[in-house]
């Protein structure tokens, strides 16, 4: 019996994630209209109930400003070296398209609910 | 904090090492700004003892580190399903061929305690090369796909694009097909006739060798006393199975699978060859007058009974390979039929 529910449950997880993955680079481009570096931008996202690792949110900053849809600086702030984010021109096109699609799976979800 | 500057440590080590020194320094300010935060909540500075829990609520080292690292596979989706099908297919068929050459040199080689041994390790060392052979031309597809389709671009065209005309005709379902009662009967009548004609070999042997009887009546050569044991174990062989297809006549089972009858024939097919193996002094052939031909033909008798040897001992590992896989076959349908019965 505690074998299942350990399967349901890494089951459910998996689901969960493969669900969120697709969702957080949208959620991370959306608050990116505004500058932020890494904590700050974690704060702000958990602020509005989306809680993200420091190990799945830094290293996608990484990843999205490698295929060119972020822009960064180092800047001193509070005596310290930080690294902002901003979203970049072809980041705010693609935020645009993606925010399409989104808005358009949301809507046959919730007809299909 | 020491334990802060170890994680980040420790995190360096797994990084990519182009870019360690500008990932830690950023993982460093962030960390800090949120150990700041942490301290202000609890208005002091962070005791030994919190900072280790704080220190240890980050994620593994290694986790963080594995994150920055380029996600790629060995062989992505795309073209996986065709990698897989075509290892099995390459690795099952190796495996066949090789099993039989390490069979065969077992056989016709001097027995020795560490030979089996050393046939197994030879097939699964050939099989997993042709494997690992397999995988490394696979991967270097896909890297040549991902990062130079011009390269190979008939290759990067064939993973999206497939041909309707390529699709496979229905074939007409033969499983389930009944056997007819005139089936049976005109096959029990034909192995009737094939028993007879056994039979009469022995006084005809034109029967099977045609005029070249004749010419054999006139060589120095004849067959040994264990070819007329191993004649009557076919025959034998032949009487049972015939026997079987009466029986089966008689009480309706020929209508069945009749696998058992089947597997049971094919086992026993085995016995005329381990008789025939065990002829005296491994002579299937012998001299009609030794005292007088030996001199002449000694060196040639040899030759045939050392050729009939290895020939048999040959149709021994073939006859137990099929029969091996027939019966491997035959669970992996059983296997399967009951997963679906019970799906």
């Amino acid at each position: 019996m505690g074998y299942s529910m350990t399967v349901a449950e890494n089951q459910f997880e998996n689901l969960r994630l493969e669900l969120r993955r697709g969702c957080l680079t949208l959620a991370v481009l959306a608050q990116l209209k505004q500058e932020h570096y890494g904590y700050t931008l974690r704060k702000a996202l958990a602020s509005q109930g989306l809680e993200i690792d420091e190990s799945t949110l830094y290293p996608l900053l990484r990843r999205l400003e490698t295929q060119g849809l972020l822009t960064s600086e180092w800047r001193e702030e509070e005596k310290r070296n930080k690294r902002f984010y901003r979203l970049s021109g072809d980041g705010e096109a693609i935020f645009a398209r993606l925010l399409d699609e989104w808005n358009a799976i949301n809507l046959a979800i919730g007809n299909i609910l | 904090m020491e334990l802060l500057d170890r994680y980040l440590e420790a995190v360096k080590k797994q990084l990519p090492w182009e870019r360690q020194d500008d990932i830690v320094a950023e993982l460093r300010a962030n960390l800090e700004a949120q150990l700041d935060d942490k301290q202000e909540e609890l208005g002091h500075t962070l005791t030994a003892e919190e900072a280790k829990a704080w220190v240890g609520q980050l994620p593994p080292p290694a986790i963080m580190a594995g994150r920055y690292r380029r996600q790629q596979y060995l062989i992505g989706p795309g073209l996986f399903p065709i990698y897989w099908l075509i290892l099995r297919m390459v690795t099952f068929w190796v495996f066949i061929c090789t099993a039989i050459v390490n069979g065969i040199r077992l056989f016709t080689q001097p027995w020795s305690a560490a030979a089996v041994p050393g046939a197994i390790v030879d097939v699964a060392f050939v099989v997993l090369l042709n494997a690992a052979i397999i995988t490394v031309i696979f991967a270097a597809i896909e890297y040549a796909l991902l990062h130079h389709p011009e390269w190979i671009p008939q290759v990067a065209q064939q993973t999206s694009k497939w041909d309707l005309n390529a699709l496979p005709q229905i074939e007409p379902a033969t499983q389930g097909k009944k056997r007819t009662r005139a089936h049976t009967i005109i096959e029990a009548a034909a192995h009737t006739l094939m028993l007879c004609w056994l039979l009469l070999l022995p006084k005809y042997p034109v029967l099977i060798l045609g005029p070249g009887a004749f010419i054999v009546y006139a060589l120095p050569y004849t067959l040994a006393p264990i070819i007329m044991t191993f004649y009557w174990a076919v025959v034998a062989l032949n009487v049972v199975q015939l026997v079987w297809k009466l029986v089966d006549l008689y009480t309706g089972a020929w209508m069945g699978e009749r696998k058992l009858e089947r597997f049971a024939i094919k086992l026993m097919g085995i016995i005329p060859i381990l008789i025939a193996l065990r002829a005296p002094g491994k002579m299937w052939v012998v001299l009609k007058d030794p005292a007088a031909e030996f001199v002449k033909y000694g060196a040639q008798l040899a030759q045939i009974n050392q050729a009939i040897y290895i020939g048999l001992r040959i149709v021994l590992i073939i006859t137990v390979i099929t029969f091996a896989l027939e019966i491997g076959n035959w669970f992996l349908q059983s296997y399967r039929r009951s997963l679906k019965s019970a799906a």
